[in-house]
């Protein structure tokens, strides 16, 4: 830890005199400071600069004050000088970051958490792309907010109607996601997708989104190309969304499929969580069954589960 | 607490000395919210100087009033009348007096004027000199550069 002495601002015992201040009148005048200050400093032959400081705060000053700021930025202000680097590691800071039910986070997604990790270590791990349950799903703190993040796969991670059959669906190896394939439908009458998760999410409320792309996107000499040829039949009947959850909650929506040739994310419902101390279970279900078409075209990367606040802050979220 | 502090049926008065020789009569229950002048009491009980030799009597003014007035009002208006430099001497100060109250209220009106600020403009407005080496430097933006990749686009 680095310690800092306090300044005493004796050095204020200037070598002028200034208008004795009024005790009822404390709307200041910031000349006379200013004015001071410029005197002050030239008379003095320092290089020292003559005003205050926020590097001679005390270390626990600072860490007061940074602890105000979102993660990113208190990286930031660590470079400005070795007071605000130690500041920006102490633990009470990150502890006012990390999701308050950190300790279940830790235990349900790594195997060997080491136990004497500062707190600022464990946010940044909590921050990673983990995998969870085979890789089928990832989970992440988001640097900015502190909030609980989750994805869980197309592949393996989702449960798709007809997926093993290649007539109707193949999974194909993309850049566009977090996981390195989506699953491409050419076509069916039966589209069904269930998914469901049992995670220790925080207290909070969250919402549920499938992320869609109609159309086949490809690269074509490095640029990116999509192919919406076949897709087809979304603009007949629009898609079903259910959610579930083990406390009773229960959501149902329903919404045409558009913007072919975008990514695409579609809010199925949102679920809150009162009690990050215990696991939560969710359930959910897109589907759009109708024997008297076909539909097809469309890639399904995954489902994400954001707190439910990103809808507003989060540009991509905004469509659906 | 909403109204002021004073009690006239029990008020001792104690004067307080600022660095620069401005004394202060205060009653005995303001002066006790400062922790460092509390302990002093505590050790010379028959005191009634008390010096405070890190706080200009400009400041240790503003700390008075701040301790008479607080409350959730005051304190959202108390900070938009000074500037930088006021603020850090005034948080210097509660930091020495042990003001807890003051302390709060006057780091999270720093933290609101620097946030969203990059690191070269606090340091500017703060005159912060970098003590880091080369290599420190360097060391530091890896260590922290997870902050700054892969923010989520999509």
């Amino acid at each position: 830890m680095y310690n800092f002495h306090f300044i005493s601002s004796l050095f204020y015992e200037t070598l002028f005199t200034f208008p004795f201040p009024s005790f009822n009148n404390l709307n200041f005048n910031p000349n006379f400071n200013f004015m001071g200050l410029r005197f002050s400093s030239f008379l003095s032959n320092s290089t020292v600069s003559s005003g205050p400081t926020l590097g001679e705060l005390p270390e626990s000053c600072v860490a007061s004050i940074i602890a105000y700021m979102d993660p990113p930025q208190i990286c930031q202000l660590a470079t400005l000088n070795r007071a605000f680097r130690a500041a920006s590691s102490a633990d009470f800071v990150w502890e006012s970051k990390l999701p308050p039910n950190y300790h279940l986070l830790l235990a349900k997604i790594f195997q060997d958490f080491p136990i004497n990790l500062g707190k600022r270590d464990i946010y940044t791990s909590l921050c990673r792309l983990n995998s969870l349950d085979g890789g089928t799903k990832k989970v992440w703190v988001d640097k900015g907010t502190g909030k609980l993040c989750l994805a869980i796969s197309s592949s393996k991670g989702l449960s798709i109607t007809g997926v093993d059959d290649r007539r109707y669906w193949n999974y194909i190896i993309t850049e566009e996601s977090r996981f390195s394939t989506v699953a491409y439908l050419q076509h069916t009458w039966w589209f069904e997708v269930d998914g469901e998760i049992d995670f220790p999410f925080p207290a909070g409320t969250y919402s549920l989104f499938f992320r869609i792309h109609l159309g086949r996107a490809y690269k074509r000499f490095g640029r990116r190309v999509c192919n919406t040829e076949h897709v087809h039949g979304w603009d007949k009947k629009p898609v079903q969304f259910q959610l579930w959850t083990s406390d009773g909650q229960y959501v149902a929506s329903q919404c045409f499929l558009k913007e072919p040739g975008n990514w695409t994310f579609y809010h199925a419902g949102d679920f809150t969580v009162e009690d990050g101390n215990s696991s939560t279970k969710v359930k959910f279900s897109m589907t759009q069954i109708d024997c008297t078409h076909t539909k097809g075209g469309l890639c399904l990367d995954s489902a994400f589960i954001y707190p439910s606040e990103f809808k507003k802050s989060k540009a991509f979220l905004n469509c659906s | 607490m909403a109204e002021e502090k004073s009690q006239a049926s029990s008020s001792k008065m104690l004067t307080l000395k600022a660095s620069d020789g401005v004394l202060f009569e205060v009653e005995l229950n303001i002066a006790k919210e400062m922790k460092t002048v509390q302990a002093y009491i505590d050790d010379c009980e028959d005191i009634e100087t008390i010096p405070i030799p890190n706080v200009l009597g400009k400041h240790l003014a503003i700390v008075i009033e701040y301790i008479k007035k607080t409350n959730e009002e005051y304190d959202a208006e108390f900070e938009k009348q000074w500037n930088m430099d006021d603020l850090q001497l005034l948080l210097l100060a509660a930091n020495y007096l042990n003001i807890s109250g003051l302390q709060e209220c006057l780091c999270k009106a720093i933290a609101k004027r620097i946030e969203n600020k990059s690191p070269e403009y606090v340091r500017k407005v703060f005159n912060i000199e970098n003590d880091h080496s080369p290599e420190e430097e360097a060391k530091l933006r890896k260590e922290y550069k997870w902050a700054f990749e892969g923010v989520d686009k999509d």
